[in-house]
């Protein structure tokens, strides 16, 4: 009487479960062990049954592509980088991409499965990378959002792809004029969904959700309708069904559309996202002797060849050794849309299983193995091997008795405020061009990493009067206070490690949520008629 | 298949916001989606695919349900359920067998057509009382307990159908079953218990580390019981209800329920979706006579015996009458029973095509029943000889004293003049010491595990994502004096204050000065940003300390 998906799925959510209490307990992304539980739920007799996965499958794809959608919001990138992004994005595609197709061409694959290999060497994890990024609260340092810039680049360059390949593969029948006939109305089709979701986006959902304000369920009902209604829409125009969620997905990425359909979002990224890694196990069958030396060379192509590409595309680009080796080495891993892609070529035939195995393995494994690469040591002893020039935005720096600021960020700009409105000689410092541009009219500016020793000196740090290390990494605003000695450094810090760790050295940990929270009492006192307590209560971070 | 899919979602959703806009609970529009679909139209038909997507969405509504309901909660419930629920089910069962055989079925169907109309849909009366917020009302409660004991009965009489399936015969080997089913249900029910008082709580602490092992965990708990239930023979609904019961004992079921509701809307859709699309209207024309009067007989007849039976159980009158007309409905079982019995070769096969039907209308006509029970209870109350039906009874006014005294007891539960703290971090450990020492009721709002970082001196945790105005509901924020987050998203700061405006005043961490102007703008009382308070302190702490350097 129970119906078999009930079935299926509880086998499948049992594997989910295992694979994210295997993750918490080690505490890393429990992505890999999904697919690598769903592999093993294969090999169980009777663990799941295959003819209802199919579907389920493809149900799973469009909420991963709605969820893809929904990250990509387009108001979160500052308009100036955008085709900074897109060049970056467009050269590492084309050169990992191509040597891919390469390999792939030249172990026999044909053009249309050699692309499918491009795909999933070319493309990162938006998924993996937001989450390893979250969890080192790193998500607004420059090589993060850098990191996700590049992705989501890539997220919307897959979708095309998505879109092409079909018409890709019909293309080898048809006439050179019918081929070009074919690709211009399926780049038509995309250009529609994509004014209409424009359309959605900036003119029809804010209102709708605005008026659906107070009830989570006509929210939650307006998101789904949106989902299935654009997949039906891009069924109509000709492209793949799942298209139309990540497009449903953009259309609610703004403020405040994004803000009413979070929690739908979540659920469903929570509920379909591990289901669908898992079933995608479950089709991975072991990959033979033969296939090795592929698996080996795609493997070594994702997690080193990529990274490197990266990296000194976007030294080339101005960024400076540090960051570009970090969001190199940051996006070291297969995407989850180039996974999707090669199941679409599974279903119409154009991708072989034992093919699909050694794509999706090559993208389960580097997936398991990215979030252990040690990152901060490379691109530290990338930062050292090859220095990179220091610029200086301004006419003449400081010698003695100045002020040094190392990082820009907020704390920064308001310690730099504040010194100039006394009359006190400083030097900013800081990597992040946009945070120079935005810097170098009112301040002297330099350009590089502040904890380099050749930046030090070119500040004249030796010199200083006071030096404040208020970078976005604690590490570095010690490896500051190691090179320039006890006394006169301020050093921002986080754990109570750290905290520890700058005493030791004869710095002055700043540690500052006692006089935030001191802040807050003293609004309070006015606005909520709450009395006010005179003492701080934590001068340093407790422990974890 | 997807495709298939897609369309009945869209036909769904597009029903129920339309049912919605005019004010009808928004399964009408589900159901109406389906019915133009499947018997109108003709373009889809179920599949695997939708009937798993409806059984799961019944997991889930119950899952739901269960996660409502504390132990003590559930003991309450009992007495009275099971008392007025075996009455009411004695009388209807005997009254629709009487009907049904009296228009001509023989006496075999006409049993199974006083067993169907017996049960209530527990879906249809859930879905519709929660929305309203009437599940946790005293009516609501005694409803629940009513379809929780139905439901009980529902598993005994499969357990008997399955068995007579099997070739066992007599009444010894239909009380074998029953007795079975019976020890089962307990065990499973001991089972959920003993883990949520021994197990759950450890594992929960452990697992909230990571948000998505914190969830699925929860998933992965609600199947465990469902397969154990089906395994056992019982039904995906009782598992699912115990599950949820299992996790209502934890601090965290409250935020579970708002995560699960998603995926919930999205499932029970497809369930009301089927209910609509399975109906074959032939049979209304066959058996009109029938349908009409077992229908006629659930909704007014149902209720009727609820309205003289639930006062002498010792619900108070007004309730009693609010309780009886939610309960008008006939269930999904009553079909899921008689496809049991044709496929069995019991009955015929149009006999149970009608029950569907019955229920279907019965469904209809009991949603906005359902939605506006407490004015139709009130305009019942009018008539006559409703009132003297449920005349009160000393035993009665009794219990609505008791309700009176819970209803202060939730008085008191609401807190006054204190200050929500949205969001946990150091800042927020920081704000919470300064008011803990001044005696201040703080009222934690976080979705954040809290890591054993408990929060000394808060009076109340709240888990859940802010962007829900329920959480902020459940942490009073309007009778606070103020709300303030430290939380760092500026996204989610002005949601806030868009709910906050014109109730509490409210402030909020802002990371830089346009943000927090931009907030101050919008209506916020103030706006403070960490990076320019630390530099301010730090500059006037450096100046100190070079005056008294150049003093020396």
């Amino acid at each position: 009487m129970t119906n078999e998906l009930v079935l299926s799925m509880a086998a499948l959510v049992a594997a989910a479960v295992t694979a994210a209490l295997v993750a918490r307990a080690f505490r890393v992304p429990a992505v890999p062990f999904y697919i690598l539980a769903g592999y093993g739920l294969a090999h169980v007799p009777q663990g799941a049954r295959t003819d209802t996965l199919g579907d389920l499958l493809l149900l799973c794809i469009a909420f991963l592509l709605f969820v893809g959608g929904l990250a990509l919001n387009p108001s979160r990138f500052p308009r100036d980088r955008v085709p900074l992004y897109i060049a970056l994005a467009l050269v590492e595609v084309a050169v990992v991409g191509g040597l891919a197709f390469a390999l792939t061409t030249f172990a026999g694959w044909s053009l249309l499965e050699s692309l499918y290999g491009a795909f999933a060497a070319a493309f990162s994890s938006t998924l993996l990378v937001t989450s390893v990024l979250a969890a080192q609260h790193r998500l607004g340092h420059l090589a993060g959002r850098l990191s996700l810039g590049l992705l989501l680049v890539q997220d919307a360059l897959a979708i095309l792809l998505i879109a092409l390949v079909p018409v890709l593969q019909d293309a080898a029948a048809l006439t050179p004029a019918g081929a070009a006939l074919a690709h211009g109305r399926t780049l038509g089709a995309v250009a529609l969904m994509a004014a209409l979701t424009w359309v959605l986006m900036r003119w029809v959902l804010p209102r709708m959700l605005q008026a659906l304000h107070r009830d989570p369920e006509d929210r939650t009902l307006v998101a789904i309708g949106l989902v299935f209604l654009s997949l039906l829409g891009a069924a109509t125009l000709g492209l793949p069904v799942v298209m139309g969620p990540f497009f449903a997905g953009v259309a609610l990425s703004p403020y405040p559309a994004n803000l009413h359909v979070r929690s739908f979002a979540r659920s469903v990224r929570q509920f379909f996202v591990p289901l669908f890694f898992v079933t995608l196990g479950i089709f991975l069958s072991p990959l033979t002797a033969a296939d090795l030396p592929l698996f080996a060379g795609l493997l070594l192509l994702v997690i080193v060849v990529k990274p490197l590409v990266l990296a000194v595309t976007a030294a080339l680009a101005g960024f400076t050794t540090r960051t570009s080796t970090e969001t190199g080495l940051l996006s070291a891993q297969g995407s989850e849309f180039a996974l999707a892609l090669a199941l679409a070529g599974l279903a119409d035939g154009t991708l072989s299983l034992p093919h699909l195995a050694i794509l999706g393995t090559v993208i389960a494994v580097s997936m398991a193995l990215s979030p252990f690469l040690p990152v901060d040591r490379l691109s530290g002893i990338a930062s050292r091997t090859f220095p990179r020039p220091v610029q200086v935005h301004a006419d003449r720096l400081p010698e003695r008795g100045h002020v040094v600021i190392l990082g820009g960020g907020g704390l920064g700009r308001a310690l730099a405020e504040g010194y100039r409105a006394r009359g006190r000689p400083l030097v900013v410092v800081d990597h992040d061009i946009q945070v120079v541009e935005a810097l170098r009219d009112e301040f002297p500016v330099l350009r590089g990493e502040g904890a380099h020793p050749s930046v030090l000196a070119r500040a004249h740090a030796g010199g200083a009067a006071r030096v404040y290390a208020v970078m976005g990494k604690a590490e570095e605003n010690l490896e500051v206070v190691r090179a320039l000695g006890p006394g006169r450094v301020v050093a921002r810090v986080r754990t109570p490690e750290e905290h520890a760790e700058a005493e030791r050295l004869g710095a002055e940990p700043l540690y500052y949520p006692s006089v935030v929270g001191e802040a807050f009492l003293e609004g309070m006192e006015e606005a909520g008629d709450v009395p006010r307590a005179p003492e701080g209560a934590r001068e340093r971070p407790r422990e974890d | 298949m997807v495709f298939d899919l897609s369309v009945m979602v869209v036909a769904a959703v597009a029903g129920g916001l339309l049912a919605r806009t005019v004010r009808l609970p928004s399964i009408l529009g589900f159901i109406a989606g389906g019915l133009l679909l499947g018997p109108t139209l003709n373009v889809v038909h179920s599949d695997v695919l939708l009937e798993g997507s409806a059984e799961l969405g019944v997991a889930f509504l119950l899952f739901f349900v269960g996660l409502e309901l504390s132990i003590g909660e559930v003991r309450s419930l009992g007495r009275t359920a099971l008392i007025a629920g075996s009455l009411q089910m004695g009388a209807t069962f005997a009254l629709g067998t009487g009907i049904a055989y009296a228009l001509g079925l023989p006496l075999g169907p006409a049993l199974l057509a006083g067993t169907a109309v017996t049960f209530s849909s527990t879906v249809v009366t859930v879905k519709l009382l929660s929305e309203t917020g009437g599940l946790s009302a005293t009516f609501g409660r005694a409803a629940l307990g009513i379809l929780l004991v139905q439901d009980l009965a529902v598993m005994l009489v499969l357990a008997v159908v399955t068995g007579l399936a099997g070739g066992a015969s007599g009444p010894l080997a239909a009380s074998l079953e029953v007795g079975e089913a019976l020890l089962e249900i307990l065990a499973l029910l001991a089972v959920t218990l003993l883990s949520a008082r021994y197990v759950l709580p450890r594992f929960f602490r452990w697992a909230t580390w990571s948000e998505e092992a914190f969830f699925l965990s929860s998933i992965g708990w609600l199947f465990l019981f469902v397969v154990g239930a089906i395994w056992l023979g019982l039904t995906l609904e009782a598992g699912a209800f115990l599950a949820g019961v299992g996790l209502a004992q934890l601090p965290y079921s409250q935020e579970l329920r708002r995560r699960v509701g998603p995926l919930l809307t999205f499932f029970l859709a497809l369930f009301f979706l089927r209910t609509g699309l399975e109906v074959d209207f032939a049979f209304l024309r066959e058996q009109w006579p029938l349908i009409t009067a077992l229908a006629v007989f659930s909704f007014f007849g149902k209720p009727l015996l609820l309205a003289a039976i639930l006062p002498r159980a010792g619900l108070p009158g007004r309730d009693a009458v609010r309780a009886a007309v939610s309960l008008g409905t006939v269930s999904e079982f009553g079909f899921i029973l008689a496809a049991l019995a044709a496929s069995l070769g019991l009955v015929e096969a149009s006999l149970a095509g009608a029950l569907t039907l019955v229920a279907l209308i019965t469904m209809v006509a009991g949603s906005p029943v359902l939605a506006w029970n407490g004015p139709i209870a009130d305009r019942l109350l009018r008539i006559g000889a409703v009132e003297r039906l449920v005349a009160e009874r000393g035993k009665g006014r009794e219990r609505e004293e008791k309700g009176k005294e819970k209803k202060e007891a939730e008085e008191e539960a609401r807190m006054k003049d204190h200050v929500v703290l949205v969001g946990w971090n150091p800042i927020a450990e920081d704000v919470l010491e300064r008011l803990v020492r001044q005696g201040i009721a703080v009222a934690l709002v976080t979705s954040q595990p809290l890591h054993g970082h408990e929060p000394a001196g808060c009076e109340r945790v709240v888990y859940g994502n802010p962007d829900h105005p329920e959480v902020l509901e459940e942490a009073c924020f309007r009778e606070a004096r103020i709300v303030v987050s430290t939380l760092p998203e500026p996204g989610l700061n002005r949601h806030m204050l868009e709910i906050c405006r014109d109730v509490t005043p409210f402030a909020a961490r802002a990371e830089t000065r346009e943000l927090a102007r931009g907030l101050e703008f919008a209506g916020a009382a103030f706006a403070v940003v960490p990076t320019r308070v630390a530099a301010e302190a730090l500059l006037a702490r450096t100046e100190a300390a070079d005056q008294e350097g150049s003093g020396a």
